[in-house]
């Protein structure tokens, strides 16, 4: 076992990583370029776009996600934790600055802006702090000190940028998979409960406060509150598609939803490549998902289970939240399809979750 | 398995200062990270993550069988798209091709505002257009920022103030609108269609609307028109509660005015109230009273029967149960001969008659002249008949009209049979989907007797006041009291004219009918058919009777 210092074995980069989610990613990768191009002829001129630039941008995001997968799978375990530390801390402060030092967009303070570039610094708090709290609470498992309180108190920093910003989906996304890690962590009772209850009593506050979420909430139970233009686009254009769609290129009416590019990218395939092709991406998402977990329950490091696991959440949850506004089964949540939807922070944000795992994988494997 | 010997780069050791707190120390020689065997904690793990797994992957299905659905559902009707956007909704015309009902194109108005160029001068502008809107609501869409409806089919004055604009945020779907032209001539026998609303023919006949294929109806306009006209002035004149008019073929079967009365304009669906949206002469159903006597004398004539050549003493009443007695007030003479009985309209004269036939005979003529059975006339919902449980109990009531609720059209589906030579007819609204068989149930003779008989009942009984000069009119009254709570009502009546012409090869028919006139024409305190709606029927007969003897409106 002392071989696993052997620097050969690291270096074989194809022969130690999953193939089977490298795969995966690709071919997830593949279809978001075929929905982007096919979306580009449309958007054309429409939204002071010049020619090509959304594909050409969507591209470059394919290449630095590659980049970053590549470059993260070859980490140590070690470095890995340092690095998800250093990501965390910057993306706090970037939080912030968003706060205070930006103007305010679509309602929302959740970007920063570099001349053309605009990037959501939110995004990256996600794997990082998943990572973090893994390592937080192995700790707290063998030593019982501090360490919990600390977790604690980042998601409560975290939280709290996230209703400032606001961005209320991303701190229910963030706070269901922290609390899944915590549930299966047999973490004693007295101290679950009580944060239940306060998360219930964050949900109220902000359900009363936050116009749109009380919006969207209403919306979707009593349909007639608001008009739900963009959710009756996107059936429209499930149906419009078929079993089989329409064909590339060939979708109208899912052209025509706002923001289709990002958060309804899944009207678009479901309309031009059909039901069935949209249940296939599902079934690549699961494979992922299913694998990781195969891997996990193998594993005998705390650590390594709690990290990957929170981690396949946090990725599957997005799927699971983005594909299920567009039919209209939960309440509209602007949230991106990984690797699919255009969008360069929450590219680089799956990329992260993709490498972590990749490299956490790699290191179970050495492990044996 | 690993050494803490600070060489194992799989160990994690932050600097206690690196979080700056010195509780919390990484620095720990049981090897944090790797080395967290910890049985239990590990298994508990395990299980409930594969819960949360199990969770995850049923909901995925969930989700995939709903997208199977969503998509599915396309492959039965592959025309729901292509109708939306392409094609038109039919028309509906009526016999002289007149637009009765017609679809425009219109356009919807949504913002996008935040494509707008100024906003508080689109917002300033926008409430200055729809003024109807409150400013609140203005207000909180613009608020949103979000891709927002302002208002549905907008009108061609509001699209033309929208133009000169030129905002980018002003978005127009292309959308379209039913209109009627006619007002609430037609509304009753229609019906509508918004965006949300759809009755009547409109529903009826989707299929083929939808499909953009016009609809060709047997009414006419014109006479629809004069029909509705003078109803409506008999309606306040008499201040009844409702009133309804149909005049008919009684040889084709085609329906050339169907009027009910209070009716709606089917281009404000907002201002439409409960009692204006049904159409009473085949969705309610009356106890019609006299007018079902006449049914009485065709069994006679039809049997042959000797009663026709009897008498019938009416001076003392008639005890049909022990609490109910009838007497026949309105008629001096004590005997009257069998005609008489239907001239003057006699109570007893009609039960005597029964008497000699009994309920069975009376029961089976009812169902050969099609009184029984539910009537199905293509766009047209239908009420059934109202039958008594026992109709042996009940069959004196019925020869004098009670006990038995009919839909108007009913009545004069049964009657035209009584006086077009004996031939079962169908009722027809929608040209060129006559199907119906020459089916005879009677014979010509008693045809040609009833004929005169109802002739005889203009001309010198109950309905003197339906004659009209030129014609040769025949015709029944119909006067009945409504249930109240239990009893029949003496202030409250149902009073009906039935009428055809010419009467010696009789052609149409119309039919006339008044629920609680209050008042009629000869100012006599007795409300009857003969006084309310026998003048109704002579009025729209004069009128109508030039168009209509037209060689287009008769059979053949």
């Amino acid at each position: 076992m002392i071989n696993n210092l052997n620097p050969l074995k690291n270096y074989n980069w194809w022969s130690n990583i999953d193939k089977l989610i490298l795969i995966s990613t690709l071919l997830l990768l593949l279809f978001g370029v075929i929905s982007m191009s096919s979306i580009n002829q449309h958007f054309d001129g429409k939204f002071y776009f010049s020619a090509d630039l959304l594909l050409k941008k969507h591209l470059i995001f394919c290449i630095v996600g590659l980049v970053i997968i590549f470059v993260l799978s070859q980490f140590s375990l070690k470095h890995a934790i340092y690095f998800s530390l250093f990501i965390f801390v910057l993306s706090i402060v970037l939080c912030v600055a968003a706060i205070f030092f930006f103007p305010e967009t679509k309602g929302a303070n959740r970007w920063i802006k570099f001349y053309n570039l605009s990037f959501q610094p939110s995004e990256l708090l996600k794997p990082s702090f998943i990572v973090l709290s893994a390592v937080l609470l192995g700790r707290y498992k063998i030593k019982n000190d501090y360490s919990f309180f600390l977790n604690i108190l980042c998601l409560i920093v975290i939280s709290s940028l996230l209703i400032l910003q606001p961005d209320f989906g991303m701190f229910i996304l963030i706070f269901a998979v922290w609390l899944i890690q915590i549930l299966s962590s047999n973490i004693n009772l007295k101290i679950i409960i009580p944060i239940v209850l306060s998360f219930i009593l964050v949900f109220l506050l902000c359900f009363f406060t936050l116009e749109h979420v009380k919006f969207r909430i209403m919306n979707f139970f009593f349909s007639e509150v608001g008009d739900n233009y963009q959710i009756s686009k996107s059936l429209d254009s499930f149906e419009n598609g078929g079993l089989f769609g329409k064909g590339i290129g060939e979708g109208t009416i899912s052209k025509n939803l706002p923001d289709v590019h990002s958060d309804f990218i899944f009207a678009l395939i479901g309309e031009e490549l059909g039901g069935l092709f949209a249940i296939l991406i599902i079934a690549v998402y699961i494979a992922i998902y299913v694998r990781i977990h195969i891997i996990s329950q193998r594993s005998n490091n705390f650590f390594i289970v709690t990290s990957l696991t929170g981690l396949a959440n946090i990725f599957i949850f997005q799927v699971i939240i983005n594909i299920s506004s567009s039919l209209n089964i939960i309440p509209t949540k602007g949230m991106t399809l990984p690797f699919i939807s255009y969008g360069g922070s929450s590219f680089i944000s799956s990329s992260i979750i993709i490498g972590f795992i990749l490299l956490l994988i790699k290191e179970e494997k050495n492990a044996k | 398995m690993f050494k803490s010997d600070g060489i194992n780069y799989d160990n994690v050791r932050p600097k206690a200062n690196l979080l700056s707190s010195k509780k919390i120390n990484f620095h720990d020689k049981k090897d944090l990270i790797k080395n967290m065997k910890r049985e239990k904690n590990l298994s508990f793990s395990k299980k409930s993550n594969l819960i949360f797994f199990l969770l995850c992957i049923s909901f995925s299905f969930f989700i995939s069988f709903n997208i199977l659905k969503v998509t599915y559902k396309k492959k039965i009707n592959p025309s729901t798209v292509q109708t939306k956007t392409k094609i038109n909704r039919g028309k509906i015309l009526d016999r002289n091709n007149e637009i009765i009902a017609t679809s425009i194109d219109t356009n919807d108005l949504y913002v996008d505002i935040k494509k707008s160029l100024d906003k508080e001068k689109l917002k300033n502008v926008l409430s200055e257009i729809f003024r109807d809107k409150e400013s609140i609501f203005f207000e909180r869409i613009f608020n949103k920022e979000q891709y927002s409806l302002i208002k549905k089919n907008i009108s061609p004055t509001e699209l033309n103030k929208l133009r000169t604009v030129g905002d980018p945020a002003i978005k127009l779907h292309e959308s379209n609108k039913r209109v009627y032209p006619q007002h609430n001539i037609f509304s009753n026998l229609i019906g509508l269609k918004t965006n949300e609303l759809i009755s009547k023919i409109e529903k009826n006949m989707n299929k083929e609307l939808v499909e953009g294929k016009n609809l060709k109806l047997t009414v006419d306009l014109r006479i629809q028109n004069i029909v509705r006209e003078e109803l409506y002035k008999s309606l306040i004149e008499y201040k009844a509660k409702a009133a309804l008019a149909v005049v008919m073929n009684v040889k084709s079967g085609e329906i050339f005015s169907m009027v009910s009365l209070p009716d709606f304009n089917p281009n404000y669906p907002e201002s439409i109230l409960p009692k204006t949206e049904n159409n009473l002469n085949a969705e309610a159903r009356y106890e019609m009273g006299s007018t079902l006597k006449i049914f009485n004398a065709a069994m006679v004539y039809e049997s042959e029967s000797e009663i026709q050549f009897n008498e019938f003493d009416i001076s003392d009443g008639y005890q049909i149960t022990n609490e109910k007695h009838i007497l026949d007030d309105h008629i001096d003479e004590k005997i009257l001969n069998f005609d008489d009985v239907f001239i003057k309209s006699s109570n007893i004269g009609s039960v005597k008659i029964l008497e000699s036939f009994g309920p069975k005979k009376q029961k089976k003529f009812f169902k050969k002249v099609g009184l029984t059975e539910n009537l199905n006339i293509k766009g047209l919902n239908v009420v059934s008949n109202k039958l008594p449980i026992n109709w042996e109990s009940h069959s004196k009531f019925i020869s004098y009209g009670y006990g038995l609720s009919l839909s108007p059209i009913s009545l004069i589906t049964a009657f035209s049979s009584l006086v077009n030579g004996g031939y079962k007819i169908q009722p027809l609204l929608i040209k060129n989907t006559n199907n119906q068989k020459d089916l005879k149930v009677f014979s010509s003779e008693t045809s040609k007797k009833i004929n005169d008989l109802i002739h005889k009942i203009v001309m010198d009984g109950t309905g003197k006041k339906a004659k009209v000069r030129g014609l040769l009119i025949g015709g029944k009254t119909g006067t009945s009291k409504k249930v109240e709570k239990g009893n029949y009502s003496e202030e409250k009546k149902i009073t009906s004219f039935i009428g055809v012409f010419p009467a010696n090869s009789p052609e149409f028919l119309t039919f006339v009918l008044f629920d609680e006139p209050q008042k009629n024409v000869s100012n006599s305190k007795e409300t009857t058919g003969g006084n309310t709606a026998a003048p109704t029927f002579s009025k729209i007969v004069k009128k109508i009777s030039p168009i209509i003897t037209k060689d287009n409106y008769t059979k053949n």
